[in-house]
């Protein structure tokens, strides 16, 4: 798909906009603290619409309207009662405690309130996949952008396609057009860098405001566009229900328990409702990092329901427009090439350069809160923790952005090696399905449970991530479905909830100076914490 | 020496894959699964939206048995705007009203 010179203006505009907006908040990075949680001093409104952007990659607009295309509106499930109901009950129940504990990430609250090998498990884990995910992400992200702006074999003389085939061939990956892969790979890897080396946590979450702005603006106009070609909402319905029976169910929000999809509704619930979203969005520090920078605590909860509004609106931008390509341009053999065919057929100059923005500020949104979590959990949680412990502030800064630049270069280099092993690729799509069910009973019964215990969070940890391995690995042997990740999560979740519950109830309870402002029992009717909470906000 | 480290984890891994064959074989998943699965293919469709309703309401209100200390703590002052017990009903019944249309 061939751009005009005014989408390449817009897309220039864009790139050098948003990297001189994020750079420009550097100047507010005196210490540590404003650099991994933005000083504490976060609005609400800036809260929320991060939380939307960093949630929303360019592979959703892709995948999503690829899956509505295919099984139909189910596919909203995922922004829909995958994120409002964890949203609702993180607001309230959750993320304050995490405000209050003045934690810089996830794995540290949960060494406050178990023990320091829960931590360094999930400070390892989360670290890990963190960092592998950037590669993940910049490749298939690369991958997407170079169908719709390839690059000339002879730009720069060919001497760019020389050099990046020279370095891909060390991968034996100097093949097709990988190479305009890996120069994508390193524009967007370099540009969300040199922001985050610079600004920190604050500028991720004002660049991601304006990136959500852009997503909005142009996600909007693929989808009126479309709805004014097909007809509107009766158009659409009326033309997809005539193909057939079975499209008969692609306006339902509930599939049949006996589905051929991946989606019946008894997984929609069990595993997404009650497990893997609010194990994502209370659970993933690349989340959360912002409701731990708000500068209050009334903040912190706001940004976590606004960002709940705003989320209802998601699935009208990226699953709608896999419906609409489906009336328009039925047949297609893969849903993925829906929202590009939308944008190719539909969109005027101008506009087509507004929807690639959209694509680029959806992954570097996402990209850049990877990135500076994956540096705030190796600072925080395994180099300042066992490495070195009694360093200066500056020099926790100074690591800090260190491992920023570490982590874009591990990025561009571990990216080819992605697309190499298939194995690998699918072992860090697949590490949320075994981590999110362990992670999400430790937080819970953490959080609402006092009875819970150091050992009994370690016990329901290995519990449930060796029993989520075993039903991935073996789920041949124990589940008819074929894509059984949803029943993954559920029951490695209910069987690492069970483990903490009986192990802690089998050890000695924790003792109540411990758990002050960490649970639920100890937050609102304690004397000593409440004065101890008023004296840090008097500060 | 690094051929017998990698010898020593592959046959491991063997042996680890074979007893968990063994054992997972012998739990009967398949006839629970489908147990499981015959329960809720009882479910009516109607039946799966009282649910989601049930939930959504009760998510919306539930902020209202919380102290209304809580709701604004942190905050200066507290007018109407800033009660956050809205907020969650206005979400709540944003979902209620596409989950009861789709």
């Amino acid at each position: 798909m061939a751009l005009a010179g005014i989408d390449l203006f817009i897309i220039f505009v864009y790139m050098i906009g948003i990297m001189v907006l994020g750079t420009y908040y550097a100047r507010f990075v005196d210490s540590s603290e404003d650099f991994y949680i933005s000083g504490k001093m976060l609005p609400w409104w800036a809260i929320g619409m991060s939380l939307v952007a960093t949630d929303i990659s360019a592979l959703d607009f892709i995948a999503a309207s690829g899956q509505g295309y295919k099984w139909g509106i189910v596919v909203a499930n995922f922004d829909w009662i995958g994120c409002l109901p964890p949203m609702i009950i993180g607001a309230f129940f959750i993320v304050p405690f995490y405000w209050r504990a003045n934690v810089y990430t996830v794995p540290e609250y949960l060494g406050l309130r178990y023990n320091q090998p829960v931590r360094a498990i999930q400070a390892v884990l989360w670290g890990a996949f963190l960092a592998c995910i950037l590669g993940a992400l910049y490749w298939a992200t690369g991958f997407m952008l170079v169908e719709f702006l390839p690059i000339p074999d002879d730009f720069m003389g060919g001497t760019l396609k020389s050099s990046l085939n020279f370095m891909l061939s060390f991968y034996n990956s100097d093949t097709g057009n990988h190479w305009q892969i890996m120069a994508w790979v390193i524009v967007i890897a370099v540009t969300v860098g040199i922001y985050c080396y610079a600004g920190g946590l604050s500028a991720v979450v004002v660049t991601d405001v304006a990136q959500l702005v852009i997503m909005i603006i142009g996600g909007i106009a693929v989808v009126v566009l479309g709805m004014i070609k097909v007809g509107g909402m009766e158009g659409l319905t009326t033309k997809i229900y005539a193909m057939g029976p079975e499209f008969q169910n692609h306006f339902k929000l509930f599939l049949p328990a006996d589905s051929p999809s991946p989606y019946p509704w008894q997984g929609i619930i069990f595993g997404l409702a009650f497990v893997l979203a609010p194990a994502y969005w209370l659970g993933n520090q690349a989340i959360v990092q912002r409701n731990l920078g708000a500068k209050s605590e009334w903040d912190t909860k706001a940004g976590m329901l606004w960002g709940a509004f705003v989320h209802a609106c998601i699935p009208i931008l990226i699953t709608f427009p896999g419906l609409v390509a489906l009336a328009l341009y039925p047949g297609e053999k893969t849903g993925d090439v829906a929202f590009p065919r939308l944008v190719h057929k539909l969109l005027p100059p101008g506009l087509t350069g507004l929807v690639f923005a959209v694509l680029l500020a959806a992954l570097m949104s996402t990209a850049a809160s990877n990135l500076n979590s994956a540096a705030t959990i190796w600072m925080k949680d395994i180099y300042q923790s066992f490495i070195n412990k009694k360093a200066s502030d500056k020099h926790y800064l100074t690591v800090g952005r260190l491992l920023t630049a570490v982590f874009v270069l591990f990025g561009i280099f571990f990216a080819p090696i992605v697309t190499k092993y298939d194995g690998l690729y699918i072992a860090i799509q697949s590490f949320l399905t075994f981590i999110q069910g362990p992670n999400l009973a430790l937080i819970l019964l953490g959080i609402l449970w006092a009875r819970t215990t150091g050992w009994g969070g370690l016990a329901g940890l290995l519990t449930g991530l060796i029993s989520a391995i075993i039903m991935f690995y073996k789920k041949e042997l124990i589940f008819t479905r074929q894509e059984p990740f949803l029943f993954i999560a559920w029951w490695s979740f209910f069987i690492s909830a069970l483990t903490i519950i009986i192990v802690s109830l089998l050890t000695k309870p924790e003792p109540r100076e411990k758990l002050l402002g960490l649970v639920w029992k100890y937050a609102d009717k304690d004397k000593p914490l409440q004065d101890a909470l008023k004296e840090r906000a008097e500060k | 020496m690094i051929y017998m480290i990698l010898d020593f984890f592959r046959r491991s891994k063997d042996a680890i894959d074979q007893a968990l064959d063994f054992i997972l074989k012998k739990i009967p998943f398949f006839q629970i699964g489908n147990f499981i699965e015959d329960l809720f293919m009882r479910v009516p469709y109607w039946g799966v939206k009282v649910i989601i309703t049930v939930l959504f309401l009760t998510l919306g209100v539930t902020p209202f048995f919380l102290p209304k200390d809580y709701i604004f703590k942190g905050s200066e002052d507290q007018p109407l705007w800033k009660d956050l017990r809205y907020w969650t009903l206005a979400v709540a019944l944003s979902e209620v009203i596409v989950y009861l249309y789709f």
